[in-house]
């Protein structure tokens, strides 16, 4: 496996560790994918089956841990009693690294469970930095910070996101997970080219990135996480990586609406071909039912 | 208003996602618990997108863990119907917002708040009481499901000799007696399994007659596993999950269950074979 010059390794084409998929995975030697990404919360406090199922899993293929809720941008303090329990898995599944958002999830300490947007001000990114820097010391590892899909700016905003999360690695050294879709959604929301999102990160600190397909409601992209990946992501995918050396570990997210295991294996596979110049040109987006209420981030199992 | 604040923009948006009502309402609601009105976060040019966006996360954050307990509840929501579960649902996240980073919490006190959300006594005959009882107990009986499954249980640990509970061994007071992180032990009003069956299997049933029972449940081979107990086998568990030394189980099992402790000698020998079959405990020298 290569490594990027942040010195992480290449892990190659994987996707999300779903429960739908659990019968087939262990009915199986062979998943015919290079790893796989699970959600941290879905095993810090799960010693069951699917536990059971991880392991398996593990001893197989390179894993990666994804959190959905260490709340790095909150103003409340960091959750100790999570970070331990994060550590722990860690330890356990040693995992090829740790990824979370660049989001804030509660406050007050409530958990809203859902990714929340940051006001992107000097303040913020004082505050984000700090805390990264914490982290990854208790951790232990670089943190890898994932860019969210948004649907509102503040009208305080100073930076635009790739400003701020091109400073916030500059500052504290951390990773990047590049979420290509996500840039997608955001840019179609806020009305600004995702090309400049993407030419102006910080190309050799992009560790992974996530590809998925979402939902268009009325004059809003909804990052559903049920659809194949449409054409314009899969151009913007093949961008960034052209830009990041063009090996970056690749996830595939689809956490609603979960085709069979194969299906999605099928899917997956078109990002190799997508590297070698073939881009889908079919895949249009999926437009929402006028009454639809359609949901953002789907909780994953 | 001068720099606003990280803090200050994220308690005015928790509290627009935590309050009731419509997105006018929330909007209101959070201006006025964070002394910010919504045209200081809005660009001008934009506020009305801003505004309806602002939806997205309203609306989201209540479904999404509508959804949740939607999954963990799935009898539940069938017994009360999809509607009137999901408006006890919403009351419950606005009411008692998770606090917890991982969503198996969530649905933690959910038996408790249907309880207590009971009309109160005299505002139903004694021939409805049964329907405002049982959506708690129900609910009981499903969350005990779900913490089963994900608790340690004794798989992957090394099988204890099955002999041990041969020969009278009872009564060598050094053995020690271990139940799985995964035992729930549910004590209820109403015998439930059968409707439960009926309800997810969308039969008709008969609504059942008070009458205490005790159910356990645990885990063998990371399969859910489901016994009804008598009343000292109830007792019994409960005092072993607390206590590990088998003859001190026996002896407070015999006080809190009024069984001599002979008889009660005599019943364990029979029925420890199957209790630890189901993954209920295991006995250890």
């Amino acid at each position: 496996m290569s490594k990027n010059t942040f010195g992480f390794k290449s892990l190659g084409f994987g996707v999300g560790l779903r429960t739908e998929h659990f019968p087939y995975l262990m009915s199986q030697n062979d998943w015919e994918l290079d790893w796989f990404e699970v959600i941290s919360e879905n095993f810090i406090d799960n010693h069951g089956f699917a536990r059971h199922v991880l392991n398996k899993i593990r001893a197989k293929k390179p894993i990666v841990m994804h959190g959905v809720s260490m709340n790095i941008g909150s103003s409340d303090p960091l959750n100790h009693v999570y970070l331990d329990k994060l550590k722990a898995l860690a330890h356990e599944i040693e995992p090829e690294w740790i990824s979370d958002h660049l989001c804030w999830t509660g406050v007050m300490g409530v958990n809203s469970h859902d990714l929340l947007p940051m006001p992107l001000t000097e303040e913020s990114l004082q505050h984000v930095v700090s805390r990264v820097h914490y982290v990854q010391d208790f951790l232990q590892r670089p943190l890898i910070l994932e860019n969210p899909s948004t649907y509102l700016e503040f009208q305080q905003n100073t930076f635009s996101e790739w400003g701020f999360l091109s400073e916030l690695v500059k500052q504290t050294d951390c990773g990047l997970l590049l979420d290509v879709n996500n840039v997608y959604v955001s840019s179609f929301n806020h009305g600004y080219a995702p090309e400049t999102f993407i030419k102006n990160l910080p190309h050799d600190h992009i560790v992974q990135m996530h590809l998925a397909g979402p939902t268009l409601m009325g004059d809003c992209l909804i990052d559903t996480h049920d659809q194949p990946v449409p054409e314009k992501v899969w151009h913007l995918y093949r961008l960034a990586q052209s830009l990041s050396g063009g090996n970056v570990s690749t996830l595939l997210e689809w956490d609603a609406n979960i085709p069979d295991f194969p299906e999605l294996v099928i899917e997956l596979n078109k990002a190799s071909a997508v590297l070698a110049g073939a881009i889908p040109s079919a895949e249009s987006i999926f437009t929402a039912a006028e009454d639809a209420m359609v949901l953002s981030t789907p909780i994953t199992r | 208003m001068n720099e606003i604040t990280l803090k200050q923009t994220q308690e005015w948006m928790m509290a627009l996602l935590g309050s009731q009502g419509s997105l006018e309402q929330k909007v209101i609601y959070a201006a006025r618990q964070a002394n910010l009105p919504l045209a200081v976060l809005a660009k001008d040019s934009l506020e009305s997108t801003f505004y309806r966006r602002l939806n997205i996360y309203a609306a989201g954050y209540v479904i999404r863990l509508v959804e949740c307990l939607k999954s963990e509840y799935q009898t539940l929501e069938r017994y009360m119907g999809e509607a009137v579960f999901v408006n006890f649902a919403k009351a419950y996240i606005i009411t008692l917002p998770s606090t917890n980073p991982s969503l198996y919490d969530l649905g933690k006190g959910f038996s408790l708040f249907l309880e207590q959300t009971r009309p109160a006594g005299g505002q139903y005959s004694s021939a409805e009481e049964v329907f405002f009882n049982l959506p708690a107990e129900i609910a009981r009986i499903e969350r005990a499901k779900a913490e089963v499954s994900l608790a340690k249980g004794f798989e992957g640990e090394i099988d204890e000799d099955p002999l041990i509970l041969e020969h009278l061994s009872l009564f060598q007071h050094s053995l020690n007696v271990e139940t799985p992180a995964c035992l729930r032990l549910v004590k209820l009003n109403y015998p439930l399994l059968y409707l439960m069956e009926q309800v997810a299997l969308n039969k008709e049933y008969n609504m059942p007659e008070v009458e205490l029972n005790f159910l356990a449940f645990s885990r063998v081979n990371y399969q859910l596993s489901i016994l009804t107990l008598e009343f000292w086998q109830f007792e019994f568990l409960t005092i072993c999950q607390q206590e590990s030394h088998l003859g001190r189980c026996i002896d407070i099992t015999s006080v809190s269950s009024g069984l001599e402790k002979g008889d009660l000698l005599a019943r364990l020998m029979f029925w420890l074979p199957s209790a630890t079959t189901h993954g209920l405990l295991k006995v250890t020298n």
